[in-house]
């Protein structure tokens, strides 16, 4: 055996790999060759600091498993790829991203007459209602399994009407009988502000701080704990105000301290909307018209998924979600 | 939901070390471990009730891994003439050159670090068929049944990813 054949062997001879006759060829080889002899003990070596590595637990970082569980929750929802799946997403972006997930509220299902109108005008005839509407905490924020395309999924806007009797008061939505209460085009998005605060305070002050300044705007805030990026350690705190008051109270955070950066995102929901929207419509067209028992329990199932899809999304759509990096 | 939160509360740890192998960073590995549960709850009715879950969140693991570099064709991502940042220190190649051997240096120098920083180096291929067999402690039939590929394929790939790891470091 001369060296090059040796060296193929080396590596799979010192996994243990090599057995009977070449096993000892190998060794005999190395028994002879120092500069083999040497290439072995360097790979040796190797391994064996790699191995010393791989024993090494890494613990995942604090509130790791709170921001899957709402990655999960949003991929559920909107069923979007994820980085290494397809598109890129870093935790930076999935912190303020997730957090305008953390409560999944959805307003009431209001009946809307005269369904067989085209989207646009379902969502004028809508913009005051919603406001009207309180809002409540969704037990199961999941959603329910995406229902099956209808043959009539392309043509939501036709679907003939279904009989709106519902009473706009009432918690317990009729299937058959209700829409909801829809966003405009322009309002199908979920938008989140990151800023990052320097401040001189203490946590324990600002936490006070900026929870006054929520209750001010009725917003809910909360502490979502540490995050240490490049050597300097944030307290992040979230808060979730309407969308419409939300410049106000991020003028209101200058008192917390200087607003050294901000960014927004807005993460498009129009597609997956519109697309929950015209199952919505078809799925209701044939609820309305199915005579089979069997049938209507499974449309009624998805119809009820879909309705909550569309009110998880008009409440996140609603609120702005305001995330703060506070330097101490 | 719950029960899987649970799941993941049970799992993160051993998932996010896995991805720490396998990412070149701490925010790569914390990407991708959050896409592996993401995946998971996708597939969860793919899971067999008979196998080991963390050997499966690891496959997910992995193949969303292959999948990326493959993607992305991450190979090289840094310079070979770039110098090595190590800390607040810096330490040129230069310097690096002068050694006899590369595991004096290495010795003398953050081991793990350089070691991690080698690995990302050499093709992805190699890296992950290291990762398994020397870190994960695989033995070359279930390398060869994650990945997919033939039992010689493995060797080889185990093989020429050392050589390609001490020549990355014989760089230095």
């Amino acid at each position: 055996m001369n060296c090059k054949e040796a060296r193929q062997l080396i590596s799979p001879y010192l996994d243990g790999m090599l057995e009977g006759k070449e096993r000892m060829t190998v060794q005999q080889h190395l028994d002879h060759c120092s500069l083999c002899r040497e290439n072995y003990r360097d790979l040796s070596q190797l391994s064996g600091m790699l191995r010393s590595m791989g024993k090494d637990i890494k613990p995942a970082p604090a509130g790791f498993t709170d921001t899957v569980m709402l990655a999960v929750r949003e991929d559920a929802l909107l069923n979007k790829p994820n980085r290494f799946g397809s598109l890129g997403r870093y935790w930076k972006k999935a912190v303020p991203a997730a957090a305008a997930a953390v409560l999944l509220v959805f307003y009431a299902i209001q009946g809307i007459p005269g369904i067989s109108n085209s989207v646009t005008q379902i969502a004028e005839q809508n913009g005051a209602g919603q406001a009207q509407n309180p809002p409540y905490v969704a037990e199961n924020p999941s959603p329910a399994p995406a229902a099956s395309p209808s043959k009539d999924h392309d043509n939501p806007i036709s679907a003939p009407q279904v009989t709106a009797t519902a009473d706009p008061g009432s918690d317990t939505p009729s299937h058959a009988t209700s829409t909801p209460v829809l966003l405009s085009v322009e309002n199908r998005n979920i938008l989140t502000t990151m800023l990052v605060i320097d401040s001189s305070k203490d946590s324990g002050e600002v936490d006070t701080q900026v929870g006054k300044i929520a209750a001010e705007y009725s917003a809910a805030s909360e502490r979502l704990g540490q995050q240490v990026k490049e050597g300097v350690t944030y307290s992040l705190m979230k808060i979730t105000v309407d969308r419409n008051q939300g410049e106000s109270l991020i003028s209101r955070l200058n008192t917390v301290g200087t607003v050294v950066s901000r960014q927004e995102d807005r993460q498009d929901i129009s597609q997956a909307y519109t697309q929950a929207l015209e199952q919505f419509l078809s799925l209701s067209t044939r609820l309305g018209a199915a005579k089979d028992p069997a049938e209507i329990k499974l449309l009624e199932q998805q119809v009820d998924g879909l309705q909550k899809q569309l009110g998880v999304w008009n409440q996140k759509a609603g609120v702005q979600t305001i995330v703060l990096w506070i330097t101490d | 939901m719950e029960a899987f939160e649970e799941l993941v509360q049970l799992y993160q740890d051993r998932v996010f070390t896995h991805c720490s192998h396998l990412a070149s960073n701490s925010f790569d590995a914390q990407d991708l471990a959050q896409d592996v549960f993401v995946q998971a709850f996708r597939n969860i009715r793919s899971f067999r009730q008979d196998s080991d879950f963390g050997t499966w969140l690891h496959r997910i693991a992995i193949n969303l891994w292959i999948n990326y570099c493959r993607k992305h064709k991450k190979a090289v991502v840094i310079s070979l003439d770039e110098p090595l940042v190590l800390g607040d220190n810096e330490l040129s190649r230069e310097l690096a050159a002068v050694q006899d051997s590369p595991l004096e240096v290495l010795e003398r120098t953050e081991l793990a670090d350089l070691l991690k920083r080698a690995l990302d180096r050499i093709h992805p291929d190699y890296k992950t068929a290291l990762v398994l067999r020397e870190m994960e402690g695989y033995s070359y039939e279930e390398i060869a049944s994650i990945l997919g590929c033939s039992l010689g394929t493995v060797k080889s790939r185990i093989n020429r990813g050392r050589k390609a790891l001490l020549k990355e470091l014989n760089r230095r």
